[in-house]
């Protein structure tokens, strides 16, 4: 019996060093937030990459889309008014882009100027995000 | 402070605010942005001056404002003059 016990309280111990070693377990950031402002970052560069094409529509809308998905999100996490208000702040340049290209009343330059904008900013917030507590 | 000292600045907002800056000058005197472009990516640069301020922690905040306040200062000089 006492072998069982000390064999037991061995596994349990190593049992529990293993689990520290998940660093950090859960993840100290929301990640599904962080999800929607990550996808929005890869979107910006298909916007970068495809400026002036016939696929630049799609991918604008789709970082619109993706940011006022991560707004709706961000609503419903307590203390996270900074996030929304930044959230607004990427909406209205996301709106800013669609709409000219929406109009087709814009350069290439134009686009990948707004698309650096966007992007930047969503790099600085996502740097943010992942070191915020839950 | 000059465009080129923010430019190597230690914080990444910073600097990545700088850049885009000597970008939008670079582009406007070379006549490949308008006026009016020019002047919408300067109300969003204070737009992001209040986005950043918002998302860094207190310490941070003034030397953001200070850079802020310089930048879009240069850029509302290179606007002034025709490209």
């Amino acid at each position: 019996m006492k072998r069982f016990l000390l064999a037991f309280a061995i596994l349990g111990l190593s049992g529990c060093s293993t689990l520290s070693d998940l660093n950090p377990f859960p993840a100290p950031f929301d990640p599904v937030e962080l999800g929607y402002l990550a996808d929005a970052r890869f979107l910006t560069t298909k916007v970068y990459a495809s400026c002036g094409t016939d696929d630049t529509p799609g991918y604008a809308h789709g970082v619109l889309e993706q940011i006022q998905r991560a707004q709706i999100y961000s609503k419903y996490i307590p203390s996270n008014k900074e996030v929304i208000d930044a959230e607004g702040i990427l909406i209205k340049l996301s709106t800013e882009l669609t709409t000219r290209i929406d109009s087709k009343s814009y350069s290439v330059t134009y686009c990948h100027l707004k698309a650096n904008e966007i992007g930047s900013a969503l790099d600085d917030l996502n740097k943010v995000l992942g070191e915020k507590k839950r | 402070m000059t465009l080129d000292q923010l430019r190597t600045s230690s914080d990444p907002i910073i600097k990545a605010a700088a850049d885009r800056a000597a970008q939008l000058i670079a582009y406007y005197q070379a006549g490949e942005i308008t006026k009016n472009e020019l002047d919408e990516f300067t109300a969003n640069e204070i737009d992001l001056e209040k986005f950043a301020k918002d998302v860094t922690d207190l310490s941070r905040k003034v030397a953001l404002q200070e850079a802020f306040d310089i930048l879009i200062q240069i850029i509302q000089i290179a606007s002034s003059l025709k490209p």
